[in-house]
């Protein structure tokens, strides 16, 4: 639960600062993704069970700030930590460069579950330009992010509970 | 063994019903003339307060930093600005005296007003923290009058519509997010369409997010630039707002209907302030 907790306030603070101080930085077209990398972070380093749960609860406060459909990024984190988790044994993520290529990858899986479900709502043409211009550009921009949260995470949860996960 | 097995169960379980739960959210269309339901009300309400904070904070500070290094700048500004009244007055007075001309025109022919808007100023204090969806916050919410569905619009044109509520925030759909559509009228053909919200390339120094109007048919000949307004028809917004300029036309010998882009007359991304309009009446 101390998990599930710690990652909701974490999720809802960067949130804050994306949506008040950081709302046009870097640039309005690309942003920093924070949240995202929080989940990644999750299903990289938590069982099954901790990280699909806090991975919905920030899912759904994602939506309650960045989209008009409820559960659009609830669905999506969960379906990526499910992937992550089924094949989290068979992936090398021992060094930071090796997070980092997976951030990318599954990025872009993100992008593709993202068009999904916009097919589901029916509004896939607002989408599919976005995901064409913006998926290459918004993946590298993840994962020079994740190269300092991924290991900003690590330390907190050091800090904070006395185990270190990241490297 | 077993035990472990039955707690394993009930969390897939859960997962799924939570996985199901946020599908039917997806795919749920909350009616227009409906409030938001009370969770997103109150994460709102909550919301809103930390959002407000940081904007007030960001704005004095931002202010005192101006104010610190442009004071120089303000003694020629002000001479400027004399004279932007001086002249500006001076049209006042001829649109005071059009305005007395054309009601007395109306008095004559029998005609009602044309619009009567209510409005309410409000002061944008968040935008969305993803790039794919176009939404922002401002601090108006329930207990000032804000309804869902009301147009957001700003000095320069249409900005959007409320999409959720909170007790002093609200959350507004931008013209050029994904999802939002607008029935659109193009000056001076009087061609209608509908207008959604696209990307059209990625710019990394500057937001290009641009609306596209589908579906104008063939007959009407659209010229680059033409204005774009509101055609009033849809029941949200009123007729007449202005929205935008024709940028780029899309014809296809194959089809019978034409597509224009258009790029908002107002810049969404930078507005610091909006005008909400609770009442209105289009005769």
């Amino acid at each position: 639960m101390r998990i599930f907790f710690t990652f909701l306030f974490l999720g809802s603070v960067f949130h804050l600062l994306q949506t008040t101080w950081l709302q046009l930085w870097p640039s309005p077209s690309l942003r920093i993704e924070f949240v995202w990398i929080c989940v990644l972070y999750l299903g990289f380093f938590h069982n099954f069970m901790k990280s699909s749960f806090t991975a919905v609860g920030l899912g759904f406060i994602t939506d309650l700030f960045s989209s008009p459909f409820l559960g659009f990024y609830a669905s999506s984190y969960l379906l990526i930590i499910i992937f992550l988790r089924i094949f989290i044994a068979h992936i090398f993520i021992e060094t930071l460069w090796s997070k980092l290529l997976w951030v990318g990858v599954l990025s872009l899986a993100a992008f593709f579950i993202e068009w999904l479900l916009f097919l589901l709502v029916g509004r896939e043409q607002g989408i599919q330009n976005f995901i064409l211009t913006h998926a290459i550009p918004q993946t590298l921009m993840n994962t020079a992010c994740a190269m300092i949260v991924l290991p900003f995470l690590g330390r907190l949860e050091k800090i904070l509970y006395r185990e270190l996960y990241v490297n | 063994m077993r035990s472990q097995s039955k707690s394993w169960s009930i969390a897939l379980i859960s997962l799924g019903l939570l996985f199901c739960l946020s599908i039917y959210f997806l795919s749920v269309d909350v009616p227009q003339d409906k409030d938001s339901a009370w969770y997103e009300r109150a994460f709102f309400s909550m919301a809103g307060k930390f959002q407000s904070g940081a904007r007030t904070v960001s704005d004095k500070v931002v202010g005192t930093v101006d104010a610190y290094f442009f004071l120089v700048a303000v003694k020629k500004e002000n001479r400027d600005l004399k004279n932007q009244i001086h002249q500006l007055e001076q049209k006042n007075l001829l649109f005071k005296e059009l305005l007395r001309q054309n009601k007395v025109l109306r008095e004559l022919h029998g005609l009602q007003e044309k619009v009567a808007w209510t409005t309410l100023t409000a002061r944008v204090i968040g935008h969305s923290p993803r790039a794919e969806f176009r939404l922002m916050t401002i601090d108006r919410g329930e207990t000032h009058g804000v309804r869902r569905g009301m147009p957001i619009i700003s000095s320069k044109g249409l900005v959007g519509q409320v999409y959720r509520i909170g007790d002093r925030s609200s959350q507004v759909l931008l013209l050029t997010d994904p999802t939002s559509a607008i029935d659109v009228r193009i000056e001076p053909s009087g061609a209608r369409g509908l207008m959604m919200g696209r990307v059209k390339s990625l710019t990394i120094d500057r937001s290009y997010y641009v609306s596209a109007i589908e579906f104008i048919l063939k007959k009407y000949l659209i010229k680059m630039g033409a204005d774009v307004v509101t055609s009033g028809l849809d029941g949200v917004f009123p007729e007449g707002i202005p929205v935008g300029f024709v940028s780029q036309i899309t014809q296809d010998d194959d089809q019978v209907v034409q597509e224009a882009e258009v790029i908002p007359a107002a810049d969404l991304m930078t507005l610091r302030e909006v005008i909400v309009v609770t009442a209105w009446k289009n005769q």
